[in-house]
């Protein structure tokens, strides 16, 4: 990523029209095969001639994306565990020992996707006070218990992993809409969207510790929180629908750091949604208006985006939840490009899928081989280029200046 | 009449003598001639009486008043390479050789001194005709230079390196400094220049108006190459004296190889405690840190690696003490971001911006952080006033006997429990602390 976000922005626009005239023909070819993973050339973002830092590699939007050749019949009535065909609206998800775990918001249910072993299963068959009704957003402890946010069942029930119920969070304390969890260690963070607040709750004590969006200075405050995350290091960074801000607090509810409004230009939101932390400080922000996943620097500089909204391979279509992995690299590197060095992989949930496009969308970050010479190349060919603009910024100084 | 005629015979005799090689040992024996062969090393053919290999009788009278009566037998060089051959052909030869000016520096029949030179083991009176005698002039002389041995590293006729030099620079300096090249092979970090660069790099071989005959002043000399370092010390708004002082970077490095990284004479801690470890440093004289530490169980975290540069810079800094960062002189200072960068580099950088914290220190009682109390106030509390930047006897960097307030050693009597502790100093009444339950104060 190198900052040449704008000049990637042009590109693409140049090559859209035909893009999308050549989108047209491979989704009308591939109509008759509907449910079979397309194949396409590389999708790289940025796109070429720029140096890719983000490749779509694959994704999943239903159980035939996996090869199953069991009828979708069969697989209703065999029921249980086997009953996925096809994602309906997925939104939050989180990543356990190489393994997601979906919200389907329009399925009631938690998937679980394995993309190594190649299965995909509903996480949860418990009938009354277990059932789950509208799971908007996960989290999955050390341990592997399930933390899902339904704002149908207005708390945050846990599973363990064989999807028995196990808990539920939300009876201590007042509260409108939970939309969103986290975990740290022992704390929970659980998001109230309607109260712009966040709970944190001791979950060894489910006692309330602290809770974030009560500070004095309204500026500290959270304005609709649509999406949050912790990193590594226990700072909690909450996305902001109502003023398109991140902000960073830690869990005493100390505001540390806040980024981003609402706009059109580079780095600036309009939905903004899920939010992912990597282990380097890197943000990554979805924007389900813009239908792009944007990446911040730790120092919250714009590095670039990626994902689309249209048909094209790798387009996000309404995307809502992400999660960045470094699990299973080995498995996901045979679907990068010769080359493309994978560092981390990201998973984005769309909630519109094509032949094309996934429900959910796996993305590599990484390098083509000999970025470093090319960067070191471009970077002397920018100083000799900035060098020259100097002398002839100079030349035409002087040539103004009065003669003495 | 007849005195003519017997002068005009014996003229006739002498020529007779000369003409033949069979007398030619008469034009050294005879008078004309004699002061040729008579000094202490003549040329060969003039030592054996042999004229004919460089002269050719023209007439058969010799000597003819104000005619010459003999010629050379070659002109320049080609004089000389019939006897003298294999001179001149290197890559680079004498500016005098190339023009066959032998005689330029050469006596041809012979001198008092060897090689047929005029001048003797000193020739700097010989080379300095030509040669600019500016460095031979300067305070600190490289010994053969200072006694016009240029004979010693240069060859005078013609050479394959630069400069007429009798070798690669390396080999010829350390073909006499032996022992120097001998403590280089065996020396544990050695200086990139002097491990594979000539030596000439640092040092005018001939002389210069700095001790070592260095070519540049130090620290110029070093911060030719070491830019970083040489930014530093020209924009340090605090110097660190030795490095402006005479003898510059090498009051700590040493310049050619050394026994600890960075070329240090011994480790880090050893050399900045090497001056550091005095009462007398400075007027008023500076803090003496060795014994600050001796003893002391607890030291700061850095120093117990040795690593004195985790906090200051050696070279120079903008900074008070030559810290990192920005830390106050003064005893008090409210914290504002940015005024305690030189421990928050470090340390919880969210120590003192958050009056309630579960997280950023223990000192706090409940969640009110103690340390926001002492620093963030109106009377901003500098780390000093309760803790020892470099060693303490007593946990947290907190001496037992208190800190230095003045002329007053105030104390603090710090106490910890596992869950808090309490504190009775000088400056207020024994208060205790407690993170789990936290104590009232009325």
């Amino acid at each position: 990523m190198n900052g040449r976000f704008g000049g990637a922005v042009t590109a693409f626009t140049s090559r859209r029209l035909k893009d999308l005239m050549l989108m047209t023909l491979l989704v009308a070819l591939l109509a008759g095969c509907a449910g079979t993973t397309a194949s396409v050339g590389p999708v790289f973002f940025p796109p070429p001639p720029e140096e890719p830092h983000v490749q779509y590699l694959t994704g999943i939007s239903s159980s035939t994306d996996f090869g199953s050749n069991q009828s979708s019949l069969s697989k209703l009535l065999v029921g249980g565990t086997e009953t996925v065909t096809r994602f309906a609206k997925p939104y939050g998800i989180a990543e356990y020992n190489g393994k997601l775990y979906v919200c389907d918001i329009g399925a009631s249910q938690v998937v679980v996707v394995d993309f190594v072993n190649k299965i995909i299963k509903n996480l949860v068959e418990e009938r009354g006070s277990g059932k789950l009704r509208k799971p908007v957003s996960i989290a999955v402890d050390d341990e592997g218990l399930v933390y899902v946010a339904d704002t149908g069942r207005k708390d945050v029930a846990v599973y363990n992993q064989a999807g028995k119920y196990v808990k539920s969070y939300g009876k201590t304390f007042d509260h409108v809409s939970l939309s969103g969890v986290a975990i740290y260690k022992d704390d929970l963070y659980i998001m109230d969207n309607r109260l712009s607040k966040v709970f944190v709750i001791n979950r060894k004590t489910d006692e309330v510790v602290s809770v974030i969006g009560e500070s004095a200075d309204r500026s500290k405050n959270l304005a609709l929180p649509n999406g949050l995350t912790v990193d590594s290091k226990g700072a909690v960074h909450i996305v902001n629908v109502g003023n398109g801000s991140i902000k960073e607090y830690d869990r005493d509810g100390n505001m540390l750091s806040v980024f981003g409004r609402i706009g059109d230009s580079p780095g600036e939101f309009t939905r903004p949604r899920g939010i992912a932390v990597d282990d380097d400080g890197q943000i990554f922000v979805v924007d389900a208006g813009y239908q792009v996943v944007q990446v911040f620097n730790e120092k919250h500089r714009i590095l670039g985006y990626f994902g689309q909204p249209g048909l094209m391979a790798g387009s996000t279509n309404l995307p809502a939840g992400i999660v960045v992995s470094k699990k299973n690299l080995d498995y996901f590197q045979k679907f990068a490009a010769p080359g493309f060095k994978l560092r981390e992989v990201i998973f984005v949930t769309n909630q519109y899928s094509s032949a094309i496009n996934h429900s959910v969308a796996v993305y590599g970050l990484g390098e083509m081989e000999g970025w470093e010479e090319r960067a070191k190349q471009r970077a002397k060919e920018d100083a000799e280029i900035l060098e020259k603009r100097k002398k002839i910024l100079q030349q035409q100084q002087r040539q103004q200046s009065p003669q003495e | 009449m007849k005195v003519l005629s017997l002068a005009s015979t014996a003229l006739a005799g002498l020529a007779l003598f000369c003409t033949s090689p069979a007398y030619a040992a008469s034009c050294t024996t005879t008078e004309c001639h004699a002061p040729l062969a008579a000094v202490k090393y003549p040329h060969a053919p003039v030592k054996d009486g042999d004229c004919s290999p460089c002269h050719i009788q023209k007439g058969k009278e010799h000597p003819v008043k104000g005619v010459k009566t003999f010629d050379l037998s070659a002109k320049g060089a080609d004089l000389c390479k019939d006897c003298h051959d294999g001179i001149g052909k290197k890559r680079l030869v004498h500016a005098p050789v190339k023009e066959g000016e032998c005689t330029g520096c050469h006596k041809p029949h012979g001198t008092q001194q060897r090689f047929l030179l005029d001048v003797g083991e000193d020739r700097s009176p010989l080379c300095l005709n030509c040669h600019d005698a500016k460095p031979f002039k300067e305070k600190y002389m490289h010994g053969p230079a200072a006694v016009g041995s240029c004979g010693t590293c240069h060859d005078p006729h013609d050479s394959v390196e630069k400069g007429l030099m009798k070798g690669k620079v390396r080999d010829i300096c350390l073909s006499c400094h032996a022992d120097f090249a001998k403590q280089l092979n065996q020396a544990a970090v050695v200086h990139p220049p002097v491990a594979k660069d000539a030596c000439t790099a640092c040092h005018d071989a001939h002389g210069s108006p700095y001790k070592m005959f260095v070519k540049n002043k130090l620290p110029d000399l070093c911060t030719g190459c070491h830019k970083s370092i040489g930014k530093v010390v020209a924009s340090a708004k605090v110097p660190h004296k030795p490095v402006l002082q005479e003898g510059g970077c090498s009051n700590c490095h040493s310049s050619h190889f050394g026994k600890a990284k960075g070329m240090l004479s011994a480790d880090q801690m050893t050399v900045c405690l090497g001056c550091h470890g005095t009462d007398t440093l400075g007027t008023p004289p500076l803090k003496n840190i060795k014994k600050q530490i001796e003893g002391k169980p607890f030291l700061h975290g850095p120093l117990k690696k040795g690593d004195c540069r985790a906090c200051h810079d050696p070279h120079g800094s903008d900074y008070f003490r030559l810290l990192k960062g920005n830390y106050p002189d003064d005893l008090y200072l409210p914290y504002k971001d940015g005024a305690y960068e030189a421990c928050l580099r470090c340390h919880e950088r969210n120590l003192l911006r958050f009056p309630e914290t579960t997280i950023y220190t223990k000192f706090r009682n409940g969640n009110r952080n103690l340390h926001y109390v002492h620093v963030v106030a109106r009377k901003g509390r500098t780390c000093r006033i309760c803790h020892e930047a470099h060693a303490s006897d007593g946990e947290k960097l907190i001496n037992k006997d208190g800190s230095q307030f003045g002329a007053w050693k105030i104390p603090l009597n710090f106490t910890l429990t596992s869950t808090g502790g309490s504190c009775a100093p000088g400056c207020h009444r024994k208060f205790k602390y407690d993170r789990v339950k936290a104590e009232v104060y009325n």
